[in-house]
């Protein structure tokens, strides 16, 4: 529609352009500020090795409004990409909700073969799990206070690290130095655009706000890693750090991370699995590498062709 | 220079500025109409030791979520019973204060805990219901006094000979006993009850601490975003309850620092309007309905109690007639109806 655009990045002008002159790609990678590579897939040749099964869930029910899970069972493997997608309120973001306890849930969940608490955010934490949640600005941040605050929250009430205990450990002391020192690093890390540790998490941009969310959640340390909609509504640029964020952490720590997205480009470039979750039962599992159409067929429920008897009866049970 | 002046302010805001001004004028006013300025200025530091802890009691809620603290009269009612308790004992001097203070902080947890829960099931609503914990509780106490078995002749009503008076004075027990420490005079009129201010210090710190504790943060984070929170493993109503308890504790305390300095306890519908100015104070002082620190309460205490105390005299003498009762209520509800419409604003 436009005649000439131009691309801003980080407040500065960074290209001017005729529309006829240009195209999408080109522009991405402006906005981007980086070659948009062929989504690393190099890096994915080698052959990925996984441990024991960490995860297990066992007819997993959660009542999510909009996103109910009715029955769900699935394995995800020690140091696996784990996605869940699917279309839209079919129950794929139910899962993680359910299994940190957010939303009311029943049946099994097994965390290293021991049986977990449900609906109980606390023990799901304690159990080495962390969860970047999609609905960022409602349960993902503390809008009105600093990225420090952000970011060392959970870690500090779930762990407490960044506590000083003072007369015997009868005091919980709250130690800001550990706490800036630590939220400086992340900012440094994961390259938040702030003006400071200080700064309130509402002044951020998207993709700024994400990159917190994620810090929040590696400040835990966790084994498992559960992230909801991790480049909904934020820039391109963003998006890409974000995902390499989470394949470096994955290499590195070995963290098992079970990532949730409507988008199954995006889980398709980073999992390892994809289970294409339908009307809250599991459609099926796909390795990340098979055709697209396949997904597309799962999505739509075409796959598992059970007949409604037989859903019923597993009802009764 | 004037980057400074910008950034000053800035973190004072507007309100604050001009209040300050105009109180500034005010005392400027004061020795041209024959008021004296060292009165005026200890009567005012005065009462912002006597109302400071009170004001101060209005945090923990605010920190919390749970709004401003309305109930504050429960919390009230929790220092009274300790205060009358201690006359009945009949211990004089500091001990008898401290002996008040143990009373009634107990008190104040049990009717703290039960407020908690109350409020716990009004989430969203909690000022309105607070308002009506705080009448209430008071109401039902106006029939406890007459009914409790308090039998000093100091307290209780002459010709009966049972219930307890509206007013009773604390002469001869502990009148000042934080007061009297460590004061300053100066002249004739000049009279800082250092005593009181330390107390006053020592609980902004103890409120101050808590809330660098791990308890405290979080405390804030489920005034912040108790969704976040929760997501945090943080039992939401928990927190909630005690921040309740705290403010009902420092209510308790409040008033007793208060009856020291005054020299009376007053019961039945003494804490009716007791709230008001408290909330008044610390929303002047620059809080929101969400978030209250240690400067927002000194400064708006200091502030509504500045003007409080200098425009009934100064306009009184301006004017050479006595109205300054009707003066001092057209100043203080008028302060109350500005700081709540800057509460809608800071809600926007």
């Amino acid at each position: 529609m436009c005649d000439k655009l131009v691309v801003l990045r980080d407040g500065r002008v960074i290209q001017e352009a005729k529309t006829g002159e240009t195209n999408v790609r080109q522009i991405a990678s402006w906005m981007v500020g980086r070659q948009i590579s062929g989504v690393a897939d190099a890096a994915e040749e080698k052959e990925r090795k996984f441990g024991e099964v960490i995860l297990r869930t066992q007819n997993l029910w959660v009542d999510m409004p909009g996103e109910t899970v009715r029955d769900v069972s699935i394995e995800v493997r020690q140091g696996e990409i784990f996605g869940l997608g699917g279309l839209a309120g079919q129950g794929k973001v139910g899962i993680s909700n359910g299994i940190m306890g957010l939303y009311v849930s029943g049946g099994k969940v097994f965390v290293k073969g021991k049986e977990i608490k449900l609906n109980d955010p606390n023990s799901s934490l304690m159990e080495g799990m962390a969860f970047v949640s999609e609905d960022r600005r409602g349960v993902g941040l503390l809008l009105e206070e600093g990225i420090d605050w952000n970011i060392t929250f959970t870690a500090m009430q779930v762990q407490e690290k960044y506590i000083l205990h003072l007369l015997g450990g009868l005091l919980k002391w709250r130690d800001d130095k550990a706490v800036t020192k630590c939220t400086e690093e992340y900012i440094k890390a994961l390259e938040i655009r702030c003006t400071g540790p200080k700064q309130r998490a509402v002044e951020l941009s998207g993709g700024n706000q994400q990159k917190v969310c994620l810090a929040k959640a590696f400040a835990v340390a966790p084994e498992i890693l559960f992230v909801s909609e991790p480049t909904r509504g934020i820039d391109v640029g963003a998006k890409k750090l974000v995902l390499d964020t989470l394949r470096r952490v994955n290499e590195e720590t070995g963290t098992t991370i079970i990532m949730t997205s409507s988008e199954l480009e995006e889980l398709r470039s980073i999992c390892d699995r994809v289970a294409i979750i339908n009307e809250g039962r599991l459609s099926g599992i796909l390795p990340a590498k098979s055709p697209a159409e396949e997904f597309g067929l799962l999505m739509l429920g075409h796959v598992v062709e059970r007949s409604p008897d037989e859903i019923s009866a597993e009802r009764c049970r | 220079m004037k980057e400074k002046l910008q950034a000053f302010i800035e973190n004072a805001g507007w309100p604050r500025i001009i209040i300050g001004l105009f109180l500034l004028s005010l005392f400027i006013a004061a020795p041209m109409v024959g008021v004296r300025l060292d009165a005026s200025l200890s009567d005012t530091l005065v009462r912002v030791g006597m109302n400071g802890i009170l004001v101060l009691a209005m945090v923990p809620m605010v920190q919390s979520g749970c709004g401003l603290n309305f109930g504050l009269p429960l919390g009230i009612i929790a220092g009274l019973l300790g205060a009358v308790t201690s006359i009945q004992i009949g211990i004089e001097g500091s001990i008898g204060f401290l002996l008040a203070m143990v009373i009634a902080v107990p008190l104040a947890v049990v009717f703290g805990w039960m407020y908690g829960q109350l409020l716990n099931r009004v989430k969203g609503d909690e000022m309105m219901i607070a308002t009506y914990v705080g009448f209430s509780s008071v109401a039902l106490m106006c029939m406890a006094w007459l009914l409790l078995p308090y039998t000093s002749p100091t307290m209780i009503w002459g010709y009966g000979g049972s219930g307890l008076r509206t007013t009773i004075s604390v002469e001869g027990f502990w009148f000042n006993a934080l007061s009297k420490h460590l004061n300053i005079r100066i002249g004739e009129f000049f009279y800082l009850p250092i005593g009181m201010y330390l107390f006053f210090a020592l609980m902004i710190f103890l409120v101050w601490g808590f809330f660098r504790t791990k308890t405290g943060t979080a405390v804030t984070a489920v005034g912040s975003n108790p969704e976040f929170a929760r997501a945090s493993g943080i039992n939401v109503d928990k927190m909630r309850t005690i921040s309740v308890i705290l403010s009902t504790v420092l209510g308790a305390v409040g008033i007793l620092v208060y009856e020291q300095s005054f020299g009376f306890v007053q019961l039945y519908m003494g804490p009716f309007y007791m709230a008001f100015p408290a909330v008044a104070a610390i929303l002047l002082g620059g809080a929101s309905v969400n978030k209250a620190s240690m400067v927002n309460v000194v400064v708006g205490t200091f502030l509504f109690q500045g003007i409080l105390t200098m425009t009934p005299s100064v306009i009184n003498s301006v004017m050479q007639t006595d109205m300054s009762e009707v003066i001092r209520i057209i100043v203080s509800n008028g302060m109350i109806l500005y700081a709540l419409t800057r509460k809608v604003m800071v809600k926007r």
